[in-house]
């Protein structure tokens, strides 16, 4: 079950995941970051509430990343807890992402 | 030893999860995220890829091993004869990753579970992995 929810920070956008990022919660993700990316030059993935992420949900991410890198717009992951992060960084991720 | 039946559909990743923790929990041991990520990665790609027409089952066998307290995990499916090891690891690099789609399901599964292996046997594929328990969670 995943929870995501987009808001507004001084100006930037806050995508916050909350809960598992699974093959059956990465298609609405997939939507839900395309909808945010077409409006967005700035967004935060936020993952403090984020528990699990596997390879479906790893690709909603990078695709999320190309879209934005296509249109010259950033886009930055912050508040990885220690299991999510180990994903990221056995499969490549942690180079291919921008964290704050 | 337990074992549970399947529709090989990708909405059945929750029960076999839910399965498996169980399992764990009958020993003492608290949900295994690394076990976790290796049933959704094992198990979509039998779901996406074992049956031809889309139909078909999955069999999916827990053992608890003593000494050191290892679970034992096999998937089991009649589809396609398909070896899922036999393909090279994953690159990883910054520059692949820019490249390609698959292949990380398989590098997160080496890299997370102490053993694992294949065989065609009786007419099904069974991946079988390995992975020691501990009482506590990681983080205790």
């Amino acid at each position: 079950m995943l929870n995501i929810k987009t808001s507004e920070e001084n100006g930037r956008t806050v995508i916050a995941l909350e809960g598992r990022l699974d093959v059956n919660a990465a298609k609405e993700a997939d939507k839900q970051f395309m909808d945010a990316a077409e409006e967005a030059d700035d967004i935060i993935l936020d993952c403090a509430k984020l528990e699990y992420i596997a390879s479906a949900g790893l690709r909603a991410v990078k695709r999320l990343r190309q879209v934005m890198k296509e249109k010259d717009s950033k886009l930055t992951v912050r508040n990885v807890n220690k299991d999510v992060m180990d994903v990221f960084s056995v499969t490549g991720f942690t180079a291919l992402l921008k964290f704050e | 030893m337990s074992s549970i039946t399947v529709p090989a559909n990708e909405e059945a990743l929750d029960e076999i999860t839910e399965f498996i923790d169980g399992e764990l929990a009958k020993v003492g041991c608290p949900p295994n995220i690394q076990i976790q990520m290796t049933i959704e990665e094992v198990f979509v790609n039998i779901a996406n890829y074992a049956y031809e027409n889309g139909e078909g089952n999955a069999e999916i066998t827990c053992t608890i091993l003593d000494d050191p307290l290892t679970a034992e995990i096999s998937f089991k499916d009649s589809g396609v004869p398909f070896d899922p090891l036999a393909q090279a690891d994953a690159d990883i690099s910054e520059e692949a990753l820019e490249e390609r789609e698959g292949g990380l399901g398989i590098h997160m599964i080496r890299t997370y579970m102490d053993s694992v292996s294949y065989a065609y046997e009786n007419g099904q594929n069974v991946l079988t992995v390995r992975k020691r328990l501990r009482k506590e969670a990681d983080d205790a």
